[in-house]
């Protein structure tokens, strides 16, 4: 396993290598360029190739894409051009703000999706499954700002239950873990709600075709309980795609989602690639793509490591 | 409910219940506004620095920070002496030496200011070059000779050559804004650069408030500089918040947590009728809306005909875009000076006479006059060419898109099409910025100068002038109005800018705020110039402790 797991992560890194210099050549060849960001309105050909003397932005491409990539490998992510940060240190700020926020809401879309997958398999065809079905349907072609936009007015404008945006209550000196908290609910059910649509249904197709399995037959045949049969065998054969999924899901944990952090105003890594990709701040876009890049690499093999422990038939190679 | 969210609730609700119940009569406690109240739509704070900033709303932020040399007030374009560090500025050759006097002021740590604070505000300025966020203003920095300090109360500036003493005094001299040379001066230019979006950097400001924190992608918080001698601040803190949607600070006034939003113009019927809140509509900004023209396209080279750029601007009706659009709140702006206040316009403007004005038949006439007749498809041509362009507008912008969509139909009506392409803010940038660029139209926001002449704007090869306008006529009279003492100079450059629409120009729009109730003064909060005055906020007490 040790060899498989070294195996994939060296052929990986050619994979990031390319992803990552494609979109440093991508995003230094479109028009504009951070200097405009950082001069704004009055910027002048003069005052703008003063700036990218300074920033460095006037060396060649692949000279600019070297340092970077010297910078890397001494454990440097470069600076932000507009936001005048070290990249490290702002991507831990929107980091761990996102780590929370999605970690949450994967641990709770998954433990719903199962319980209403089980629900959905075992009760097939009759009606809690086809209302279960219903809501699956329902906010799956829902859009995540919509859903984002009703929680907000039905609850932090209506009822004024919990805040519409940010991570914390700005008028409150001694705000701490429960002000946070209390931010953290409409955002966690805009994506529970859109994660759960998605994952209890893969889940209940998953649990009702185990249900239908000859070794199913043959343990009730032998007189094991249902209860039994379900929590001990179906469930455990039936979590594998759903493991896969959220195997492939795992780099959102971190980089989160650009609408959902937007349209609460939650200063998450998702929201922080959407603002470097209109402002142009290389340093910082480049540092997220490579993030998504080795997550997305260390997602699947996490789920393919879980996947060999449900079912040791499962080959690593 | 499930049980685990009861705790959450409680805490959230006696959170929202804090804040009032610890206001004291008369004081409103934390105040949360977003970035661009009174502007435009939201955006970051990236930086404090005052000789970096790159937006307006960085600049605003400074502003709130350092006083400036001369406060110039946006609702009378006069200085405003009781607010200016400055206490007098006298020119002896009427033009070419200015001698200042300060007024006695303090920066928040006690020590006085000086002109030493002045001299070193000038040594930045030259140690930045054309990256100082001001380059080219009112002269600056390229017209100044020399800075002699006097005395600490004193110091004189020395020109290269005469120039209008009005105008140097309101758009460049007034740039030597004092920063706290005995806490910057240890540090090389360089290093203050990098330090811009640092707050510890700034903890000795001059001006109202002071920041306390700068949380990157969310707020700027400010605290009052007891030290400040303009007046009594009645806040605790004053919070500015990174919010860019404008239908976002609608829900967060409604739900509490901003105090004060502009109001979007589509929620305007909306709006207005929401209970716990105000409508409090701002005097018309100084800035204005323009099409701006590449006159150096041959494409759309039929622009480069004064008649045809008269003829588009005819034909837009600004009275009419205003009431469509803005729900009547702005003003028509047919030339290059703002109307209100019309501190700087001329006799015949005053009175509401300009070279143009919304005449659909006057339109038409100049184009036939020009050679136009209209085609098949309604649209003028001569020699086979259409009248047609593209504009490139910002993305995202309701308000612009709207503006656009409306001057299409009225363009239309005169036979003149208008096509329509969005395009990011950097990338719209960097096309102006290039004058080999093969850009048609721009859908521009223009801002304003305390002193409005065009040096910037319509000078030939000026930074501002991204179309390529050049005409020997308005040079001279530009020259005039920087360089002759008085007023005529600028009176003669705005009638023949009226008549050349270099641009096209359109109307200025007002901005109207969404208050709670509780507070007061927000309409002497903002000016024209955009400036913050911070000690006219106050608030009522909360119903329940007035009831106490």
């Amino acid at each position: 396993m040790t060899k498989m797991i070294l195996r994939r992560l060296a052929s990986s890194c050619l994979s990031l290598f390319i992803l990552v210099a494609l979109v440093f050549f991508m995003a230094h060849l479109t028009p504009g360029g951070p200097a405009y960001s950082i001069l704004g309105q009055k910027a002048t050909p003069d005052s703008v190739a003063q700036l990218n003397a300074r920033l460095g932005l006037n060396q060649p491409l692949v000279k600019q894409f070297g340092v970077w990539l010297w910078h890397l490998l001494h454990g440097q992510l470069g600076y932000s051009y507009l936001l005048n940060r070290p990249v490290g240190q702002l991507l831990w700020v929107y980091e761990r703000n996102t780590l929370v926020f999605y970690s949450v809401s994967i641990v709770l879309s998954t433990a719903v999706s199962i319980l209403l997958g089980l629900v959905q398999g075992v009760w097939f065809g009759r009606w809690p499954a086809k209302l279960i079905g219903a809501f699956q349907l329902g906010f799956y072609a829902l859009p995540p700002f919509f859903v984002a936009a009703m929680l907000i007015l039905w609850f932090a404008v209506d009822v004024r239950w919990f805040p519409a945006s940010g991570i914390i209550d700005l008028r409150d000196p001694h705000a701490g873990l429960a002000s946070f908290a209390a931010h953290l609910v409409l955002p966690v059910i805009t994506v529970s709600l859109l994660t759960v649509s998605a994952l209890s249904r893969y889940f209940g197709e998953a649990v009702h075709e185990e249900l239908g399995k000859d070794y199913v037959r043959t343990a009730r045949a032998k007189g094991v309980s249902f209860p039994a049969i379900l929590f001990k065998h179906v469930m455990r054969n039936a979590l594998r795609p759903l493991v896969t999924i959220l195997g492939l899901s795992f780099p959102y944990i971190f980089t989160g989602g650009v609408i959902v952090e937007s349209v609460f105003n939650y200063p998450g890594l998702g929201w922080l690639m959407w603002r470097s990709a209109l402002s142009q701040d290389y340093p910082i876009l480049i540092a997220i793509v490579l993030i998504i890049g080795v997550l997305t690499v260390l997602g699947n093999l996490l789920a393919d490591l879980v996947n060999g422990l449900l079912d040791p038939r499962a080959s690593y190679e | 409910m499930h049980r685990a969210l009861k705790p959450l609730l409680a805490a959230a609700t006696a959170l929202c219940l804090a804040g009032p119940a610890l206001a004291a009569p008369g004081d409103c406690g934390t105040l949360v506004i977003p970035t661009g109240l009174g502007v435009a739509s939201g955006a970051d704070i990236t930086g404090l620095n005052p000789l970096l900033v790159n937006s307006t709303y960085n600049a605003q932020a400074a502003g709130l920070m350092f006083q400036p040399l001369f406060w110039v007030n946006g609702n009378t374009l006069q200085i405003d002496w009781s607010r200016s560090i400055a206490s007098a500025v006298t020119s002896p050759d009427n033009g070419t030496t200015y001698d200042v006097k300060l007024r006695p002021w303090v920066w928040s740590d006690g020590v006085p200011v000086t002109s030493a604070d002045v001299a070193f505000t000038w040594k930045l300025i030259q140690a930045y070059g054309t990256t100082y966020a001001g380059y080219g203003a009112g002269g600056m920095p390229d017209l100044v000779k020399q800075l002699k300090i006097i005395s600490p109360e004193e110091f004189q500036v020395v020109l290269k050559h005469q120039v209008n003493p009005q105008w140097f005094i309101m758009d460049g001299l007034g740039q030597l804004a004092p920063l706290p040379a005995h806490v910057w001066g240890q540090y090389s230019s360089d290093e203050i650069y990098e330090h811009q979006s640092d707050v510890t950097f700034f903890k000795v400001v001059d001006g109202p408030l002071r920041p306390e924190a700068l949380n990157i992608g969310q707020d700027l918080v400010f605290v009052p500089n007891p030290a400040w001698p303009g007046g009594k601040l009645h806040f605790d803190k004053l919070i500015l918040k990174f919010v860019e949607s404008d239908g976002q600070t609608v829900q967060q006034l409604e739900s509490g947590e901003l105090d004060m939003i502009n109001v979007p113009m589509g929620l305007w019927n909306a709006v207005q009728h929401l209970p716990g809140t105000q409508i409090v509509t701002l005097a018309p900004a100084l800035d204005y809306n323009e099409v701006a023209l590449n006159l150096r396209n041959p494409k759309v080279a039929f622009l480069r005909d004064v008649r045809v750029r008269e003829a588009m601007e005819d034909a837009i009706d600004q009275k009419g875009m205003i009431q469509l659009i803005n729900h009547g709140l702005g003003e028509e702006h047919w030339g290059p000076v703002a109307p209100v206040p019309p501190t700087f316009l001329t006799p015949a403007m005053k009175a509401g006479h300009y070279p143009v004005s919304y005449d659909p038949a006057h339109a038409l006439a100049l184009l036939k006059e020009a050679g136009y007749t209209r085609g098949p498809d309604g649209i003028m041509q001569k020699d086979g060419q259409k009248l047609s362009f593209t504009q490139l507008n910002l993305t995202g912008d309701a308000m612009i898109e709207q503006m656009t969509v409306t001057t299409q139909a009225y363009l239309k009506r005169v036979g003149i099409e208008m096509k329509v392409r969005d395009i990011e803010f950097n990338q719209m940038l960097a096309l102006l910025n290039n004058p080999h660029a093969d850009w048609e139209a721009a859908g521009l926001g223009e801002s304003a100068v305390a002193y409005p002449t065009g040096e910037d704007l319509f000078k030939t090869g000026s930074f501002e002038n991204s179309g390529g306008y050049s005409d020997p006529t308005m040079d001279k009279l530009i020259d005039a109005s920087t360089n002759k003492p008085g007023v005529q100079g600028l009176y003669d450059y705005e009638t023949y800018a009226s008549a050349q629409q270099p641009v096209i120009l359109q109307e200025t729009a007002s901005i109207a705020l969404l208050v709670n109730s509780r507070i007061k003064g927000a309409a002497d909060f903002i000016d024209p110039l955009y400036n913050y005055y911070p000690e006219n906020l106050s608030c009522t007490m909360p119903e329940g402790e007035a009831a106490k």
